[in-house]
């Protein structure tokens, strides 16, 4: 894949082809037992069968199944082997780190800092995690208390935050937009207000954002 | 069969009596439990969706919301379907295998108690300052410890889980011991009813697996009270560690009724025996191997390896689909209740299965994790699946405990209300998950487009809650008017049938010769004694 970090983009050609399967299997397990119920259902003269085991046709059927649950694997593979993966020379560094109940998004190598502000019980605007598009972004993602998970649900992607432990992962944001993003690991009281926005813009508006609020 | 009411034998009430150590005894009290249990779950459920019917706060407090969440989860996975998925093992196991009753029938009296002590300790802590336990059924450090969750209710919450699961553990022991040591005659392990089966790897399951979660909850008490700083991650993998072959307790007992109800009712004997036997014991150790798909989205666990073994285990349930359908075809059905929920279960819990391959795959996980999307899987694999499972084996031996039949217009009633109401319910879930809406919060934006889907799993719900009340008046009307069902109104095939209803202290007057996995069948094809 060209882009294996637009897990958008990784996770709608995946699910497709396991929501294909899953269908499939669907209809002929609801066609099956929609047949026995209307065909073999007990009347006058209705003789059951004698017959308890078929080992050729299990088999079989069983091999079928092999094959199919294998070639789901290798799908699966090949879509997290790009995405797990790290750039070895990322467009942007930003680190993310969780708390209750908001997010500070940092831009280390600007010195930008944007913060939710450390609002207990009281509602806050999300803070605005702004990036550009089409650039890989490597993430540093910590929490600063409980688990967090970073999710943005347009992304396909979560992540899980440790007060103990920082979780690197790279994303690219296919297209410039507004997303929203959430904490998705239920984390105390305010956890469904824990969410935040997510601003893509084009390489140079992001760029004269970030020098705007350097020189702020 | 006659419709004449029948009164109990002399020496019938007797075991029943709040000592007993009969096995059936130890079983009803323990299914009068679970069921009030149960009720309790599903009343803070369906606070839960009044809660988010619409946006905004209505009816509870953020915090008190996590409560609920916390108890309906922790009730029903700890407090009913585990101990329920043994307490069927404690009143069949014996009967089954020509036992006259369980090996340690004492020790068994003795967990059902230690089940109740901890379940009432979970729910006191709802009188307490600071409310019930709010963590989560997994209660996650660093979030259960006392920085963050305070209060003598979440200290409850710990003791109570584990009591109810040591309760579990020691019912599943006393259950698979009496497997092993106590079976009749003649009856070889490869003569064990489907159902027997279903029992010794869920009991494997449980005394091998379970020990992890009593562990978890030390460590939880531990961080409380005498400061120990737990790794989050590892109490993450011990946890999952028992949760996850955890899931399969709550299955594999109730796949276990319905391998029994398919072959009465379809008169047919069960298809696929030997493969079906070794696909349960293939599933039972890629069980334990499992675990970390629940922690794909750690970025701390090895996603390549836990997704091939959950992937594989489509492969073996495939075993158990084929065979209970294959069951099926070419005999000839009685589509009574026993055998409606029977095929819901089958279709249900097949949504359920099919929801489970996608969320074992790391990069579609990365988007459905605690999501609705995972919510509403597994509740069609619990509620969808084991609870229609549960209510098959229900209408199939309620004859044989009570001796008599539930009503089946008012058992019809109630399958087509489940079945409207739980796919109201669940259905809609998936879509919610799918487009993005996290589990576990209070309320969610006005804007985000998730209402619609919320008020149907609403309404749905209020369905579920009226075909439960409809069970409820059958099992009253059934047991204030009785209609005798005579000893085996279904022409079952295990042995259990081949003794009176209920069946007698002791459970068997004479046995029957045991020469195959059905001796109540070749007993009534070798013409009436």
């Amino acid at each position: 894949m060209d882009r294996p970090h637009d897990t958008a983009a990784g996770f709608s050609s995946l699910f497709h082809v396991y929501l294909g399967v899953a269908v499939a299997v669907v209809v002929l397990v609801f066609g099956a037992v929609g047949v026995a119920v209307v065909r073999f259902r007990r009347r006058e003269g209705l003789e059951p069968s004698q017959r308890d085991s078929a080992p050729v046709a299990e088999g079989v059927y069983l091999a079928i199944l092999a094959i199919v649950a294998l070639g789901l694997i290798a799908a699966t593979f090949r879509t997290e082997g790009g995405e797990d993966g790290l750039a070895a020379r990322p467009g942007l560094e930003i680190s993310v780190t969780a708390y209750q109940w908001s997010w500070r998004f940092a831009y280390p190598a600007a010195g930008v800092v944007v913060d939710g502000g450390a609002v207990a019980a009281a509602r806050h605007r999300n803070p605005t995690l702004v990036v550009p598009a089409g650039t890989v972004i490597q993430f540093s993602l910590r929490s600063r208390d409980v688990l967090h998970s970073f999710f943005v649900p347009d992304m396909r992607f979560k992540r899980y935050a440790f007060p103990d432990h920082t979780n690197v992962f790279d994303l690219e944001f296919a297209k410039s937009g507004r997303m929203s993003g959430a904490c998705a690991q239920f984390c105390g009281w305010d956890h469904a207000e824990m969410r935040f926005d997510v601003l893509v813009l084009p390489p140079a508006r992001f760029q004269a954002w970030l020098d705007a609020r350097e020189r702020a | 069969m006659t419709t004449a009411a029948v009164e109990p034998r002399a020496g019938e009430r007797a075991p029943l009596g709040a000592l007993s150590t009969d096995h059936k005894a130890v079983a009803i009290r323990l299914g009068w439990l679970c069921g009030a249990f149960f009720l309790a779950g599903g009343v803070l459920a369906l606070l839960v969706r009044s809660e988010l019917a619409v946006p905004g706060m209505q009816i509870v407090s953020h915090q008190g919301y996590d409560q609920l969440f916390t108890m309906h989860g922790s009730t029903m996975v700890y407090l009913v379907v585990q101990p329920l998925a043994v307490a069927l093992g404690v009143y069949l196991v014996p009967l089954q295998i020509g036992a006259a009753n369980l090996i340690a029938p004492r020790t068994a009296l003795f967990a059902v108690w230690i089940l109740a002590g901890g379940g009432a300790l979970m729910y006191l802590g709802f009188l307490t300052h600071d409310g019930a336990g709010s963590a989560g059924w997994t209660a996650f450090l660093p979030l259960s410890s006392d920085r963050f969750v305070q209060g003598s209710g979440m200290d409850m919450w710990i003791v109570g889980v584990a009591l109810a699961n040591l309760a579990v553990i020691i019912l599943a022991a006393v259950v698979l011991l009496t497997i092993l040591l106590r079976r009749a005659p003649g009856m070889t392990m490869l003569r064990l009813s489907p159902f027997c089966w279903t029992q010794v790897v869920t009991c494997l399951m449980v005394v091998f697996a379970f020990p992890a979660v009593i562990a978890a909850m030390g460590l939880v008490y531990a961080d409380r009270h005498f400061g120990a700083h737990v790794d989050p991650i590892w109490y993450l993998q011990l946890f999952w560690y028992y949760g996850h072959p955890a899931v399969y307790v709550m299955f594999f007992p109730f796949v276990g009724c319905v391998a029994e109800v398919i072959p009465a009712l379809s008169r047919k004997r069960f298809f696929g025996y030997r493969p079906f036997v070794l696909s349960l014991m293939v599933f039972t150790t890629l069980s334990m191997s499992v675990w970390g798909h629940h922690l794909f989205t750690t970025g701390r666990s090895a996603n390549e390896y836990f997704a091939a073994t959950s992937t594989a285990l489509a492969i073996v349930a495939g075993v158990e689909y084929f065979d209970l359908i294959a069951t099926m075809w070419g005999g000839s059905l009685l589509l009574r209740t026993p055998l409606l929920f029977a095929v819901a279960f089958l279709l249900q819990f097949l949504i359920g299965g099919l929801t489970g391959v996608i969320v074992a795959s790391p990069p579609l996980d990365y988007s459905l994790n605690d999501t609705y999307f995972v919510v509403a899987h597994f509740h069609y694999t619990l509620f969808a699946g084991s609870m229609f499972g549960l209510f098959a084996g229900v209408y199939f031996w309620f004859p044989k405990v009570t001796g008599v039949q539930l009503r089946e217009g008012l058992g019809q009633i109630h399958f087509w209300l489940l079945v409207a109401g739980t796919n109201l319910t669940f259905m809609p879930m998936f879509v919610l998950g799918y487009d993005g809406m996290v589990r576990r919060v209070a309320d969610y934006p006005s804007d985000a487009g998730f209402t619609g889907m919320n008020e149907l799993a609403t309404a749905g719900s209020g369905v579920i809650a009226a075909s439960m009340l409809v069970f409820l008046a059958n099992v009253a009307v059934s047991l204030r008017w009785r209609r005798a069902a005579g000893d085996d109104p279904w022409e079952g095939h295990s042995l259990e049938w081949a003794t009176t209803s209920p069946p007698p202290p002791g459970n068997f007057d004479r046995l029957p010769p045991i020469r195959s996995s059905t001796p109540a069948l070749d007993l009534r094809r070798a013409g009436p004694a």
